[in-house]
């Protein structure tokens, strides 16, 4: 037997144990992979067969049928290759999908808000356990501050894997930190690096890095090792990318998740502040306030007569500003109560058409020391209406005063008055200055004022507004504004005329 | 000169041609063990066939033995994938269990 023939038996051996194969392991592979290969399998073994042959004495009769047979292999491995490409296109789909489903174990039912270490911790251990690995550490690297996470409940207590001294710039870490891409080793002997000699000698035999990604950059790093040897490129570096990516997005809500809420917890406690410091002043202020006026009254009630004109003039003044200022200190109380619910309102049936027309006679003298026309359009008969009658006085009183004062000479204001369904609709226009769009939004906002406000009239806290649409929706009413920069402002109350206690 | 070619071996070589260049378009989906083995096993065969028709003008008996040591190869190749492909399903089935 010549050496050709020893390589063609040698092929044919090759083949029978192929065939050998792909009828034993029945359950294997591709049904159309498995008959594809048999079929070059059968074709190679008859071109061998027959090239045996055809170095023996009847050679030359069969050998038109090798020629056709030689013809058939490259077909054979046409069908096999299709069938592997096709296979290989499949498997891309299998391999995402499984690696979707590995990121939705690690991220699924994580709590909306906890502590970032806490947060870590269990990423890291969903990660490990999902990829049935032996341990894992985070390292998260902030602008200036630097946090060290280490995981070992798989591992030895001893084996410290990313040891607290370690600067991370010397090794193969900041590689994955600067090009943003996983780093898979599947044996740590083969890297030089220190730090991966320094995690062979805690008996780790594979590890791989990644990037905890956001849309505008990297927080850190997560390794995950294995102690027995782990091809990763099975799982496939789009898990660690696509993973990386999720944590970090993760990550960075939670962290600002926790920023959000720091940052309310803290503007509520400025608020709360804010208020009880606003109650205690209005307390503390009120009764020296009382004695004060006391006193002016008494000097210019018993004393008027022996003091000069300048001196009058001053006690006058005086007395005014002591009664602004006690209109401030009340309207301040009554806002710190109203925000507190502190508030109680006593209900009682009262005849609108009545008490309109006493608050417009209260409010007429103002408005023809302005030189603002008062101009009032209620219905004759309106039903009793159930409110808390001081606290009306107050909505009415305040709209009436806001439009009188913020109306120029020769303007006009009016209060129309009439009842819609169950309700009682009180509307007061005027032709003031008006709020501009920017404004209106928080025109019922404590201390608000507009630009356009304060530089028409400097004097204003902010606060009536504010009291009113609080008084209104204790009354369960609304209160709706409509207005125009420069041409004036339809305030309208709506209010239930029976309240259902 | 012509004469000499084996017009059974042309057609193969085509044909082995084809087969390459879309095993070469499609190289991005070969990517699994057995499908490279599969892809060198090709390779050799190939080149055997491009040995077996050049044997008719040069060195015969020398080219004649590459030609078949390279189908040794590629039979070779062929058991090793499949071999490979055993080991790889039993695990998988011993991973579903």
């Amino acid at each position: 037997m010549n050496l050709v023939s020893f390589m063609d038996l040698l092929a044919i051996a090759s083949l029978l144990y192929v065939l050998f194969v792909l009828t034993r392991d029945l359950d294997a592979g591709l049904h159309a992979f498995r008959a594809a290969m048999g079929f070059l399998v059968a074709v190679f073994m008859v071109y061998l067969v027959l090239n045996i042959l055809e170095r023996t004495r009847i050679g030359v009769a069969i050998d038109p049928y090798g020629e056709f047979v030689e013809i058939l292999i490259p077909v054979g491995y046409l069908i096999l290759l299709s069938i592997s490409v096709y296979a290989g296109k499949e498997s891309v789909v299998v391999a995402r999908g499984r690696v979707l489903n590995a990121i939705n174990t690690i991220t699924e039912k994580l709590p909306v808000r906890q502590d970032p270490k806490l947060l870590w911790k269990e990423l890291l251990l969903r990660v490990i356990d999902v990829m049935e690995l032996d341990g894992g550490f985070m390292y998260l690297a902030d602008d200036k501050e630097t946090i060290r996470v280490n995981h070992k409940w798989k591992l030895p207590e001893d084996v410290d894997l990313l040891p607290a001294d370690l600067d991370i710039a010397d090794t193969i870490l900041s590689r994955v930190l600067a090009t943003e891409e996983p780093l898979v080793i599947e044996h740590t002997d083969s890297m030089p690096d220190q730090f991966i000699q320094t995690l062979r000698k805690s008996g780790i035999t594979s590890a791989a890095f990644f990037p905890l990604t956001t849309e505008t950059r990297v927080l850190g790093v997560m390794g995950v090792v294995s102690r027995a040897h782990r091809r990763f490129s099975d799982v496939g570096l789009d898990l660690f990318r696509m993973l990386g990516h999720h944590l970090g997005e993760i990550i960075l809500n939670n962290k600002l998740l926790n920023e959000t809420h720091d940052r309310t917890s803290e503007l509520t406690e400025a608020l709360d502040t804010k208020k009880r410091f606003l109650s205690m002043i209005s307390h503390e202020l009120r009764d020296p306030l009382t004695v004060v006026k006391g006193a002016l009254f008494l000097i210019k009630d018993e004393f008027s007569g022996d003091l000069d004109e300048e001196f009058k003039k001053a006690i006058e003044v005086a007395v005014v500003n002591s009664w602004k200022l006690e209109k401030l200190v009340d309207e301040i109380l009554d806002l710190s109560k109203l925000d507190a619910g502190k508030i109680k309102l006593n209900f009682t049936p009262i005849d609108p058409v009545k008490e309109l027309g006493h608050l417009v006679d209260e409010t007429m003298s103002a408005s023809v020391q302005k030189g603002v026309v008062l101009h009032t359009d209620i219905q004759n008969t309106l039903s009793p209406i159930e409110v808390d009658r001081y606290r009306f006085h107050q909505v009415v009183q305040n709209l009436l005063s806001n439009a009188i004062k913020y109306t120029p000479e020769g303007g006009r204001v009016t209060i129309q008055a009439r009842e819609e369904d169950e309700n009682i609709v009180i509307i007061v226009t005027d032709t003031g200055i008006g709020i501009g769009k920017e404004d209106i939004i928080y025109i019922f906002d404590m201390f608000y004022r507009t630009r356009t406000a304060i530089d028409t009239i400097r004097s204003g806290s902010g606060i009536g507004l504010a009291i009113v649409k609080e008084i209104v929706n204790l009354h369960g009413g609304d209160i709706i504004v409509e207005s125009t920069l420069g041409e004036g402002s339809v305030f309208t109350v709506t209010m239930p005329r029976i309240q259902l206690v | 000169m012509l004469e000499l070619l084996n017009p059974a071996e042309i057609v193969s070589l085509i044909l082995c041609i084809t087969v390459m260049i879309y095993a070469l378009a499609n190289l991005r989906e070969l990517t699994d063990y057995m499908t490279k083995l599969l892809m060198i096993s090709f390779s050799c065969v190939f080149v055997g066939l491009i040995f077996s028709i050049m044997e008719a003008f040069y060195l015969p008996n020398l080219l004649n033995l590459i030609e078949h040591t390279l189908f040794a190869i590629a039979a070779f190749l062929l058991a090793l994938g499949c071999r490979h492909q055993i080991l790889l399903n039993t695990k998988s089935n011993r991973d579903l269990k």
